[in-house]
């Protein structure tokens, strides 16, 4: 559904006024101003050309429904664009937001923020979503996003596993399972394929719990609540026992789930730091050998500009960076560690309950990680956010509530729809069971109606982090005269956002071209020396041993500093000088000065 | 992809040989396994009877055994030799081909070789993928390759004697006095001081104070090394690795097809690194833990066999150990696929080969067994340090520093400074804990690290490990023993002084005047062409053998027995007649093929016990067994199947009568 119409405040029609945009626009902009008078007084709500709710959750088809009217409703904006397809020949969409009257994607600096790369972990993908959702909209309406998409794009991707998400919504799971892909493995390794998937048994649409009553087990059900089993002590004698989830033994070889679809964990698939599966699960058979990651792959390695990255999970309300391993630290210099702790300290207080963590050392040994990918084999400063967290459930306890108050939860604010009564069934194995217990909607995903807060606080803190991707300047420039023509040039960039121009681990590791700083005379004049100087008030130059007007800077930028370079240069005085910095993920920019006192 | 002219040229050749054109054309498929860069195929051949064997295999179903040459471009003889075992094997080994398939991959870079046959490209050791790299990151690719300034059509070295400070260079070798052809390290506590910089030949083309270090030939860039794009222990942000493990089409290719071909259970490379005289440390894993940085210690007797039967077949003695295995096609095809694989060179320098019995005098003393000291399988000396260090209870980390290349080392040395001050107080306690001798060889290695030039693309130099030293540097201290020195001696006496082009004066328009000179490119990689009949002998020689101990399952009906009626007892054996286990240590823990699974089709409930679907993780070969026993309740007289799965060895039924007439 699209809507036209902004509601006018004075600061929402003066961005208005800036656009010079289409006739769509414009007679938007018309209609808005027609609305005005009918319009409720100032409140801090957008309205925008598409309507989705988030208060629930969408298949993959919906989602790229949702995409594509996004992408129709903001044709200046939104590029949709197809970068390969998934195992089961599902389109791989990434959204390109872009404000092309400040110049084409690739010449900003650019954040990449994906969701979904584990099927079960849905509400990643309504976060990504929202976030396409809230941009767009927010563009031309809120001066801060408005800034920070003229400065800045964005490459939003959904879902990078549709197959996993797919069969999370129309088959029977848990909370925690279809976390790959559905490339086939063989898990038990007896020769066959995905053989023994779980079994929905009595037909609910998730795998939940099977029961059987024995005199030699060690439960016990609750007399007054029968959805409550509990555990005996040794000194009592119970009557029920549990075995396992939901399925039967398929292939008849005693053994029951123990080879269901996929196998391969996405998120272990990237180059860096890649080990095969014996020493890291669900690891794939190589480096991007999966279509989605190899596509993501091509992508990211396609578009240099990306200097901040986002990955979002679930769950356990954390900000995540790596290493994924601890003897690759060395991956994460002090300057660049600042930078990411910075960042996360101030996503803490955005993000309530979620803490800020480094992976092998919070959480536990990562290796081929995408996160880990971007951060250690692309230098770009990137986190991954798992979404919620059981402390969110009253908003009041850091750790989990007890059984007692998730029962209140489930039964007072959901109304019993993620529990599944236990029904009798008869298994060809076992006999009479009794099937039950809680659906995969119990855990990890958000409840339903905190979903848009969860997404929009997340999205808050990924326009945190975008803003601060390095934003340069030529802070001050000045000639001097140094001898018979014979001209001092000092000029100082400045970076003022967090990131630096090149991360130190891109220095370290010579990833990526370095950052240029030019000098050209556009007269005939030439540049017979330069250096850099550490302050301003300096009189001597480190000089740099060859060609001095063309200055390559492995470290470009410091975040929130500056670097100062001087050039020495032959010429008449009033010649012009033009003075350019450029770097992959930074806005180029460029000034001319005149020779002369 | 069968290719039908591909095949006609084949038999052609095979013809010419004297073979049989019947023969040939049953035995050898020819098709291919992907394109290169450019475009080119990477062609492969298939040696085996087509029509299925005894147990009803088509080739793809039979042991196999994987051979690839030229990964590495400089390494000529390697696809010379690769291909002319297709002739010899089909001829002359037809029988192992009935049960065996062979699969030869003679050059998986033509891209290389096409690089160098383009009229006017001068020859050079540079022997990786033809694909811009923009390698000192200046935002220019391929800007400063080498140049043959000389026009000899060679890239080979310069050294400039005192360098200007203005050229950017530093004096760091001397000619050794000895044969002042070969460069050295100066020996400062002998009155020594440096008085050359060595670097390749060429011109600093885009003016950037460095010569050669972006582009084809040079110090750095121009491809990517395929022998360090493989994801085992990849050397990620490493001149040559790339930009990620397998980004070549060449390697990716080669994985792929190879991962799709689960009978592979045997790999032998012909490239730079040997690891049949050096064979590779064995117990030794990754700071993962699980990955090994050689073999598994439970394959190192079947390497030690291997290596016995290979220098059998050819006779050497010493072998170079070639560069870092890190990103190696082989340490992958081991680690990761879980096949035996071996590397040789195929051909070393004639004084580390044991002379022919008829070619000996007779009275010569035998020390030739003796391997050459720098090269031989003894006790390498990282076992020494490692049996040292372990000896006097030093921390793994001390251990890990001082066995650790250079390369490694400056890694190390770079990330201690990013650890806790805790941790790194900790770290220096312990070494300073250590016997005092010990203690002064840790931080005499430390601090030779830090006064390592840092700068290998300044002074022309190479990264370690990446590509061998092209000039006549040696470190050695005394020009005789060193390897140059040794190569030098070749050439001079039996190869006419073909190998190494004398130091001759230059005016270089940057530098000033300069010497040419060094080993002619690809001199000590590949033998003259009077050796490449011995050498494709020896290694048809020694892949027949390899084909003759792959692994062979037979399975047989060992009991059926009657417990009572309808309730049976049923024995099934596995023997493994060939040499090598079903599954070599690292195939078990790499777990990425199932075992022998034993899958027989009866009712679950009617399995009394034993498991209805078995396993058999490895049989030892030599005859090695192996027994699964199920009983049964099944009516008398009944027959069930048994379903053998294994990808390697061949899917086979059997049907076990339940009577009392059995073997």
């Amino acid at each position: 559904m699209t809507r036209v119409g902004y509601p006018a405040t004075p600061w929402r029609l003066r961005s208005l006024c800036s656009l010079r945009r289409s006739v769509f626009a414009r007679v938007a902009f018309a209609a808005s101003a027609l609305l005005a008078a009918s319009t409720a007084a100032a409140q801090p709500h957008i309205d925008g050309r598409v309507e989705i709710a988030f208060n629930r959750y969408y298949t993959y088809a919906e989602l790229e429904a949702h995409l594509k009217s996004i992408a129709a409703a903001y044709p200046d904006l939104v590029e949709l664009r197809e970068i390969g397809r998934s195992g089961q020949g599902r389109a791989l969409w990434v959204a390109i937001v872009n404000s092309p009257k400040t110049g084409p994607h690739t010449s900003k600096p650019a954040m990449w923020i994906d969701g979904n790369v584990h099927g079960n972990e849905v509400q990643s993908a309504e976060a990504v979503l929202y976030s396409l959702w809230y941009l767009t909209k927010a563009y031309g309406q809120v001066p801060a996003l408005t800034d920070l998409l003229d400065r800045c794009s964005f490459y939003f991707m959904v879902s990078v596993n549709p197959d996993g998400r797919e069969y999370w919504f129309e088959e029977a799971n848990t909370p925690h399972s279809s976390r790959s892909n559905q490339r086939p493995v063989d898990n038990d390794r007896d020769g066959l394929f995905d053989e023994d998937p779980p079994d929905d048994l009595d037909g609910d649409g998730s795998i939940t719990q099977m029961w059987i009553r024995d005199p030699d087990g060690r439960w016990e059900r609750d007399r007054h609540d029968p959805r409550v089993f509990r555990r005996i002590r040794d000194d009592q004698r119970g009557e029920w026992t549990l075995l396992g989830s939901e399925g039967i033994d398929n292939d008849g070889d005693g053994r029951i789930n123990e080879d269901g679809p996929g196998g391969d964990d996405m998120n272990r698939n990237w180059p860096s730091g890649w080990k095969p599966d014996y020493a890291q699960g669900g690891a794939g058979e190589y480096p991007f050998s999966n279509p989605e990651t190899r596509a993501v792959g091509e992508f990211i390695m396609a578009h240099p500009n990306i200097a901040a990255g986002q990955s979002y999970h679930n769950a356990g309300g954390m900000i995540l960076r790596g290493p994924g391993a601890q003897f690759r630290e060395n991956f994460y210099p002090r300057s660049d560690a600042r930078v990411y702790d910075e960042i996360a300290r101030i996503g803490e207080d955005m993000l309530p309950y979620y803490r800020s963590m480094i992976i092998w050392r919070d959480l536990y040994t990562v290796h081929g990680g995408f996160v880990n990918w971007l951060a250690e084999g692309l230098g770009i400063i990137s986190f991954t956010n798992e979404l919620w967290t059981n402390a969110r459930y009253f908003q009041r306890d850091v750790s989990s509530p007890d059984d007692e108050r998730m029962w209140l939860f489930r039964d007072r604010l959901q109304f019993g729809l993620t529990f599944k009564d236990y029904t009798e069934f008869d298994h060809p194995q076992y006999g009479t069971v009794l099937v039950g217990g809680l659906n995969k909607w119990a855990s990890r995903s958000t409840p339903t109606f905190m979903l848009e807060e969860e997404c929009h606080r997340n999205f808050a803190f990924t326009m945190f982090h975008a803003d601060h991707m390095p934003l340069l300047s030529f802070e001050r420039v000045e000639t001097a005269r140094a001898g018979d023509g014979l001209w001092m040039v000092t000029v100082q960039v400045r970076n003022d956002r967090l990131i630096p121009s090149r991360t130190a681990v891109q220095a370290q590791r010579r990833i990526g071209v370095n950052d240029l700083l030019t000098c050209e005379p556009t007269g005939g004049g030439r540049v017979a020396a330069s250096g850099s100087m550490n302050t301003w008030r300096d009189t001597r130059i480190d000089p740099v041993p060859f060609e001095p007007g063309r200055v390559q800077l492995p470290s470009g930028v410091p975040g929130r500093g500056g670097v100062i370079h001087r050039f020495y240069v032959e010429g008449q005085p009033g010649e012009t000088v033009r003075l350019r910095y450029t770097g992959e993920r930074t806005k180029d920019i460029e000034t001319t000065v005149t020779l002369g006192d | 992809m069968r290719t039908s002219v591909l095949v006609a040229s084949v038999v052609a050749f095979s013809l010419a040989a004297g073979a049989s054109a019947q023969d040939s054309e049953r035995l050898v498929e020819v098709s291919s396994i992907g394109k290169s860069r450019s475009g080119s195929t990477l062609q492969l051949l298939r040696l085996a009877h087509s029509e299925p064997d005894a147990l009803g295999r088509a080739p793809d179903q039979r042991p196999a055994l994987l051979i690839v040459a030229g990964l590495d471009g400089r390494y000529e003889i390697g696809p010379r030799v690769a291909r002319s075992l297709v002739d010899r094997l089909v001829t002359n080994h037809a029988d192992l081909l009935r049960e065996r398939t062979v699969y030869i991959i003679p050059d998986l870079n033509p891209d290389n070789a096409a690089f160098f046959a383009r009229e006017g490209t001068p020859k050079s050791d540079f022997g990786r993928t033809i694909v811009g790299y923009d390698a000192d990151r200046d935002g220019r690719v391929n800007e400063d390759p080498a140049d043959d300034l000389n026009a000899d059509g060679l890239i080979t070295m310069m050294r400039v004697k005192h360098p200007a400070p203005a050229t950017g260079l530093t004096a760091d070798l001397v000619p050794d006095p000895d044969d002042p052809r070969i460069m050295r390290r100066p020996e400062a506590a002998k009155g020594e001081a440096p008085t050359h910089a060595v670097l390749v030949e060429g011109l600093d083309a885009d003016g950037d104070g460095r010569f050669n270090e972006d582009g084809p030939h040079g110090s750095a860039g121009g491809g990517v090394d395929l022998n360090m794009n493989f994801p085992a222990l990849w050397p990620e942000h490493t001149d040559g690795s790339g930009p990620y493990s397998l980004s070549e089409p060449e390697s990716l290719a080669l994985v792929r097809w190879m991962l799709a071909r689960d009978n592979i259970v045997c790999v032998l490379v012909f490239g730079p690194h040997d690891n049949l005289l050096n064979i590779p440390e064995a117990g030794r894993n990754a700071p993962d833990g699980r990955e090994p940085l050689g073999i598994e210690s439970d394959d190192k007797p079947y390497y030690e066999e291997i290596a016995r039967v290979f220098k059998d077949a050819t006779g050497m003695t010493g072998a170079p150990k070639g560069p870092d295995t890190a990103g190696s096609f082989h340490q992958w095809a081991y680690a990761h696929f879980g096949a035996y694989a071996f590397s040789t060179p195929v051909w070393v320098r004639p004084d580390l080969v044991k002379p022919k019995e008829a070619d000996k005098p007779a009275d010569a003393k035998d020390d030739s067994e003796k391997p050459a000291a720098e090269d031989g399988p003894e006790e390498s000396p990282e076992d020494a340090i490692r049996r040292e260090f372990q000896a006097a209870g030093a921390p793994q980390f001390v251990i890990d520093f001082m066995v650790a290349t250079p390369a490694e080392r400056a890694e190390m040395m770079a990330s201690a400074q990013d650890r806790a001050p805790e941790e790194q107080r900790e770290r220096m306690a312990a070494i300073m804990a250590l016997p005092e001798e010990l203690r002064a060889k840790v931080m005499a290695v430390a601090q030779g690290q830090e006064a390592q030039p840092a700068a290998p693309a300044r002074t022309g130099g190479r990264p370690q490990g990446a590509r061998p030293a092209q000039g006549a540097q040696a470190a050695a201290s005394r020009a005789r023993e060193s390897d140059d020195a040794k190569w030098l001696k070749y050439s001079d006496e039996q190869r006419n002084r073909e190998g190494f082009i004398d130091w001759q004066p230059f005016d270089h328009p940057q530098l000033g005047p300069v010497e040419i000179g060094g080993f002619v490119p690809g001199f000590r990689a590949n033998p003259p062409e009077s050796e490449w009949t011995r050498l494709a002998d020896e290694q048809t020689a020694f892949a027949a053998a390899l084909l003759d101990k792959l692994p062979d399952l037979t399975i047989d009906i060992h009991a059926v027995e009657r417990l009572s009626t309808g309730l049976w007892r049923i024995t099934v054996r596995g023997t493994n007649a060939g040499y090598f286990p079903t599954a070599s240590a690292i195939a078990r823990k790499a777990r990425r093929l199932p075992p022998v699974v034993l899958d027989l089709r009866i009712e679950p409930d009617a399995v009394v016990a034993g498991q209805r679907i078995a396993r058999w993780e490895s049989i030892d070969g030599s005859g090695g067994t192996a027994y699964a026993e199920w009983t049964v309740a099944a009516p008398d007289g009944s027959t069930i199947t048994l379903d053998v799965r294994s990808a390697a060895l061949g899917n086979r039924t059997l049907t076990i009568s339940l009577t009392e007439d059995q073997p």
